[in-house]
């Protein structure tokens, strides 16, 4: 009895896939891979760069000073919210702290978006997404209040956001 | 790791689709079901170390899964049977109308886990191990299923045949 049900199912004719499946599916399969460049974490690495080349220079031996040593007075400026990605807490906090020789302040933190560019429908994952390309300019600003010493950073960086789009 | 996708594909291609259509009961789908589980496929660095065949078919199902979930069916939506029509010449047709139709409705009341058995057994052309890995169950438990399948069908199909028949 269960032989000739499975005879009879084998023989029940299957709907066909649609033509246009071999070709979703190959385009799919045979397009090279995306790279994924993870900006936040390459600015991140330059920024650490950048603050560790600052105080190797600010730690060689240097000269005494004849003037005053005292501090100037600095304060943190206006810091406006950010969006997304490293907030001023979080970049005040990857600074090095301790010691009095590496204790420096961030005075400014801004974020400027220079550029938001809407690039279509793309399907990365096979469901329609919106793409956007989001180019933003964060300036930071360091201050050493044993010494006055100020740094300034500029990190450009790039972001691509997908947002799931209904497309019919 | 291409080309072995690739194979796997165009030798299961009706398989994959008719368990894609079988979760979905929509052919749209159910095509986009199949793409976007060889999208994730493509997308990951790695394979199985196993078998490739269970792996791809075990993506095809979570992506239908997936389709049902995000979109479920209207109720005003038909369901759409894994069968195709009958050919027009009844010569050419390798079942009769009654056959089909009976069958048909049978395939169409299993439970789902059962008729995924079979859709993987009979169309998929998957062994007991490769369904067992595909799902994510026990190889007694999808054979256990895939048995009490075939009784169900049989039980309903068998006697209304046999009536037929007389």
């Amino acid at each position: 009895m269960r032989d000739d049900i499975e005879s009879l199912l084998e023989r029940m004719p299957l709907r066909k896939p649609p033509a246009s499946l071999d070709a979703r599916v190959l385009w799919r399969v045979r397009r090279p891979r995306q790279v994924v460049i993870a900006w936040a974490v390459a600015a991140g690495a330059l920024a650490a760069a950048a603050v560790a080349l600052f105080f190797a220079v600010r730690t060689e031996p240097r000269a005494p000073a004849g003037g005053p040593t005292a501090a100037p007075a600095v304060a943190q400026a206006d810091v406006p919210a950010p969006t997304d990605g490293v907030s001023p807490a979080e970049a005040a906090a990857a600074l090095p702290v301790g010691g009095a020789e590496t204790d420096v302040v961030p005075v400014q933190i801004e974020r400027q978006w220079t550029h938001l560019a809407y690039e279509g429908v793309v399907a990365p994952e096979g469901e329609p997404m919106a793409k956007f390309r989001r180019q933003v300019v964060d300036q930071l600003e360091w201050v050493d209040p044993d010494d006055g010493a100020h740094m300034e950073m500029t990190v450009p960086r790039e972001d691509v956001i997908l947002i799931k789009a209904d497309v019919y | 790791m291409r080309q072995a996708i690739e194979r796997v594909y165009s030798d299961h291609r009706q398989g994959l689709y008719t368990l894609a259509l079988a979760i979905t009961r929509c052919p749209g789908r159910a095509e986009d079901a199949v793409q976007e589980a060889f999208a994730r496929l493509w997308s990951r660095r790695t394979g199985p170390v196993g078998d490739l065949v269970p792996y791809v078919f075990a993506a095809v199902r979570n992506a239908a899964i997936d389709q049902v979930r995000r979109r479920p069916p209207e109720v005003s939506e038909q369901a759409v049977s894994i069968y195709n029509g009958l050919p027009e010449d009844p010569s050419a047709a390798s079942v009769t109308a009654e056959q089909h139709r009976i069958l048909e409705a049978a395939v169409l009341a299993l439970p789902q886990d059962q008729r995924e058995a079979v859709v993987l057994k009979i169309y998929g052309g998957l062994t007991f191990q490769q369904v067992a890995e595909t799902v994510d169950a026990p190889l007694q438990t999808v054979a256990s299923r895939y048995r009490r399948a075939l009784e169900q069908i049989g039980r309903r199909v068998r006697p209304r045949l046999e009536a037929n028949d007389a």
